[in-house]
């Protein structure tokens, strides 16, 4: 089976609020998924729809081909899950705790487990609610990863941690993808580690998937380009093609589709001069689709 | 909010806004019934100060952590430690006088004690209970265990003067024995306030780390998990009875130790004093297991929040799993709350009980079974078999509303355990004799509208036991037979008269078509 | 070999920035002909970057003729990249002398570098587009 996860036209509302609408991506195997977004944008919750903690209301969520509310042990058996807040029981210790989530997994690998304690230097016989919050996602991310699950998922692993709890997570998710045919999925508003990492990436705003590519596609798509006007502009310049006009005054940034525009023909047109055309960043692309 | 005292007692007061009207609409109840002296204005009186205490249970619990402490977020406030402490104390005391003078007019038959005293007494009880939620939160859930001997211990000063011989020597009179309670109190007061001024620059209390002294070695030389769990049910078993399935045994424990083994010491002289607490040692699991239940039928025993945590929510097991682990640990946490109470009396029994009542009831016993000292034995066995399915079905049976995540439907289900229990206090044997038992018309309705209940019981068991896997249907199968035989050995041997009602009853008691809804109930939490 | 800072927000695609990176390593001598470069897991552990990225990195050096693919054995830089070596430490006093000349001539870092790659933007321009890959 090549799609690890199908989800198909997924809706969700909460009371009034529309968390996710009409959303239908894949997630191939062996690849590293990034799923971008501004907070509230729907990402914990399509996460949540993939572990049956949201039943779909309307559309279908596949996760190896099967339900996952349906037939909760079968598909939680081969996923990794790292959640955003630290939901790890305060009283267990550390060993307690691998030890516990040894019995359910079968290809728990307590040698990679011990390797993992060891490199991030955590104390066994510690109490999980004395360790700092990088320990604590430390801690949680061995729990997810030591029984090498074929699907790890990683809802905003990064949120307010160090920058070397951010490696070892980093790390993990490419050691997870060097192991033939384990997936990732890894939702994260910090886009240079997405940038990093992903092959494919997905952007949710306010419930819609704005974009589902592969990263290189996305980043050869867009570019950024810097146009210099004779004459101060009271208000933005309509500039056909354009995902998104920002600036003031005489300089004006373009964030727009590569294909279809060429950048001083459009200049020119203007009546502009195009002091810079570069391929724009992740970050600068997000914030235009969901400003658009 | 110009003071900061005006500001901290605003915040106290919004909080428990809903209390407040509470306690005042049943203080005005109780003044409005006070023409038929019964139990039920106890009932009002004691659940009003009840309440009150609970209002001035200063403490935020953080998620983390399940029980309270103190408030650690007002201590960035420009507020001195002294007003902090004394601002929820002066306040407690205060509206424990005024609760207290509202209700002495109403308890006016009460005239053997000074209402003086009395209020000397519960202000003081109100620096203690506050003075213990404060100072001792290693202790956690055990704090209401202490709490609740310090308010014996109270109740029991505010006896001292009324014992023989009247009128009391010096010592024991009233105005020495409010003294020195009151001074017990200042005193307490100013321990709290060390306690919170000692927490606010976080200098490793000298009292807290005298217990963590005591407490640190016992953790480490309690035996922790070493061998690999068999299967994902054991550790789930095993995660269950450690955050939850501890809380009955100990608190059991508790009570044993800290209330009725001094009380039996105290009683030994009198049989039929030992006679009564006999009956409440045995009484123990189950009247406890009422709010440990309440507690228990939630998807986390400490927090408030109905919702399956996601760390459980995520591993690989059904919902038929995790509820069938709930009634195991339920199980367990009951053979070891009666194994304690039986240890217990064995031991007080046999060493310095007064055996006067108890002696004789045990030949009632046996003459009533043909002198058989077989069928005496087989009888408490039974009796205790009874007391330990009793206790489990009350922790067991609001499974179906706690886990299904709906908060009105669990409050409703609180609530209606709430008046039973509240039904059973205000419960008056003159009732009783006013209804003639010898009438069958009665009977036969009775037992019809029993016979309906058992009918509906079993027809709702048929319906949500058909989506439970066969295996956990087999087992269950099992307890609930043993439950029931059980309790109908008991019925039929001793009650000739009403056989046929209590046959019925027998078999209402044991929980299934509720524990059968459980899992699909859990399902519906867990999958939103 | 130094590790690169690879900065995923620039406009170049990571998988060049490495190339970059792997060709003045190996012409200032860092790495010298002959020589293993680490696995692909190992250089997609060491950088965070995804091994997609590495493996492309790999295949324009082979298909440049820097390195080579062993298979089974890992990637090697070739013998002939010596060669190269030696070039660019015999282009190293031609660039020293105008430099020099430019300095005389009153100017200063910036506009030389600025002259400097202007002269190779037209050199670019007029050259015929080499076909790039996607």
């Amino acid at each position: 089976m090549r799609d690890v996860v199908a989800v198909t036209n997924l809706s969700r509302r909460f009371g009034a609020n529309a968390a996710l609408r009409d959303v239908s991506l894949t997630v191939s195997r062996g690849c590293v998924f990034g799923l971008v977004g501004e907070n509230g944008a729907g990402k914990s919750t399509l996460i949540k729809h993939l572990l049956g903690l949201w039943r779909a209301e309307t559309g279908a969520v596949k996760v190896f081909g099967l339900d996952p509310v349906s037939e909760p042990t079968a598909v939680l058996a081969r996923i990794g899950y790292l959640s955003e807040q630290p939901d790890l029981p305060g009283w267990m210790r550390v060993d307690e705790l691998l030890r516990y989530m040894q019995a359910f997994y079968q290809r728990w690998d307590t040698t990679y487990a011990e390797q993992l304690l060891e490199q991030f230097g955590l104390n066994l016989g510690a109490r999980i609610k004395t360790l700092s919050k990088g320990q604590h996602a430390r801690l949680g991310l061995i729990a997810a990863e030591a029984h090498r699950p074929d699907l790890l998922i990683l809802d905003e692993p990064s949120s307010g941690l160090d920058p070397i709890v951010r490696r070892d997570i980093l790390e993990a998710v490419i050691r997870t993808i060097t192991d033939e045919g384990r997936t990732v999925i890894f939702s994260s508003h910090l886009l240079d580690e997405v940038e990093r990492v992903s092959d494919h990436v997905a952007m949710l705003h306010k419930g819609t998937l704005k974009l589902c590519a592969p990263l290189d596609d996305i980043k050869a798509k867009h570019r950024r380009m810097l146009l210099r006007f004779e004459r101060a502009q009271a208000a933005p310049p309509d500039v056909p093609g354009a995902i998104r006009v920002d600036g003031a005054g005489r300089e004006w940034t373009v964030i727009c589709d590569a294909r279809r525009m060429h950048g001083a023909a459009m200049a020119r047109h203007l009546g502009a001069s195009l002091v810079e055309d570069c391929p724009a960043s992740l970050d600068e692309i997000f914030v235009a689709h969901a400003m658009s | 909010m110009h003071s900061p005292t005006y500001g901290l007692l605003w915040e106290t007061w919004r909080r428990h806004r809903d209390t407040a009207v509470a306690i005042a609409g049943l203080t005005v109840a109780g003044r409005l019934l006070d023409s038929e002296p019964s139990s039920l204005v106890d009932v009002l009186k004691m659940t009003s100060f009840l309440l009150l205490f609970g209002i001035f249970n200063y403490t935020d619990s953080t998620g983390s952590h399940g029980v309270g402490r103190f408030p650690h977020r007002l201590f960035t406030l420009p507020v001195s430690s002294l007003r902090l402490a004394a601002v929820p104390v002066v306040a407690g005391v205060a509206s424990v006088e005024l609760l207290h003078l509202s209700w002495t007019v109403a308890a006016s038959r009460d005239g053997s004690t000074s209402p003086m005293f009395v209020a000397v007494l519960l202000g003081a009880l109100m620096v203690f209970y506050q003075a213990i939620l404060w100072t001792l939160e290693r202790l956690g859930p055990l704090r209401l265990v202490v709490a609740g001997a310090v308010a014996i211990i109270v109740f029991a000063i505010g006896l001292l003067p009324s014992f023989a011989p009247t009128p009391p020597p010096l010592w024991r009179s009233e105005a020495i024995v409010a003294a020195m309670t009151a001074g017990v109190a200042v005193v307490s007061f100013l321990l709290s306030w060390r306690h919170i001024a000692r927490l606010r620059y976080g200098g490793g209390a000298s009292s807290a780390w005298q217990l963590e002294w005591l407490i640190a070695p016992l953790s480490a030389a309690m035996p922790a998990r070493r061998t690999a769990f068999g299967s994902p049910a054991a550790a789930h078993f095993w995660f269950e009875w450690r955050s939850s399935g501890l809380a009955l045994p100990t608190l059991v424990g508790g009570v044993l130790l800290a209330i009725v083994a001094p009380l039996s010491w105290f009683a030994r002289h009198d049989p039929a004093d030992t006679w009564r607490l006999l009956l409440i040692t045995l009484g123990a699991p189950i009247i406890l297991a009422v709010p440990v239940g309440m507690a228990f039928s939630k998807p986390t025993f400490w927090s408030e929040d109905l919702s399956l945590p996601s760390f459980v929510a995520v591993r690989p097991l059904t919902a038929d799993d995790l509820v069938a682990v709930k009634v195991k640990v339920a199980a367990a946490a009951v053979v070891t709350s009666w194994l304690l109470v039986l240890s217990f009396l064995t031991v007080w029994l046999s060493l310095w009980a007064n055996l006067g009542v108890v002696s004789r009831f045990v030949s009632q016993l046996w003459t009533f079974h043909g002198q058989s000292v077989a069928a005496v034995c087989g009888v408490i066995a039974l009796a205790v078999m009874v007391g330990m399915f009793l206790t489990w079905r009350l922790l067991v049976c609001r499974l179906w509303s706690g886990l299904s995540g709906n908060r009105a439907l669990f409050v409703a289900s609180v609530l209606s355990a709430v008046v039973g229990v509240i039904g059973a206090i205000a419960f008056d044997e003159t009732w009783l004799t006013g209804w003639p038992f010898d009438d069958p018309a009665r009977v036969t309705r009775a037992v019809w509208i029993v016979a309906m209940a058992v009918a509906a019981k079993y027809l709702l068991a048929a319906y949500s036991w058909r989506r439970v896997s066969a295996p956990y249907l087999r087992q269950y199968l099992l307890v609930w037979g043993a439950g029931t035989a059980c309790f109908l050995v008991l019925a039929i041997l001793h009650f000739s008269r009403f056989q046929g009602l209590m046959i019925l009853l027998s078999l209402l008691v044991v929980p299934l078509g509720r524990l059968g809804l459980a899992p699909s109930c859990l399902a519906r939490n867990r999958h939103r | 070999m130094a590790a690169p800072r690879l900065n995923p927000s620039s406009g170049t695609p990571l998988y060049l920035q490495l190339v970059e990176h792997l060709k003045h390593s190996i012409a200032t001598g860092a790495i010298r002909a002959g020589e293993q470069l680490p696995s692909v897991r190992k250089m997609a552990e060491d950088l965070l970057i995804n091994p997609n990225t590495v493996v492309r990195a790999y295949r324009d050096l082979e298909s440049e003729g820097i390195v080579e693919l062993r298979h089974g054995s890992g990637v090697f830089i070739r013998e002939s990249v010596s060669a190269r070596t030696d070039l660019m430490k015999k282009a190293e006093p031609v660039i020293r002398s105008a430099v020099d000349r430019l300095e005389a001539l009153d100017l200063d870092e910036d506009d030389i570098r600025r002259l400097m790659e202007n002269e190779l933007a037209l050199r670019r321009a007029a050259r015929p587009r080499r076909k790039q890959r996607a």
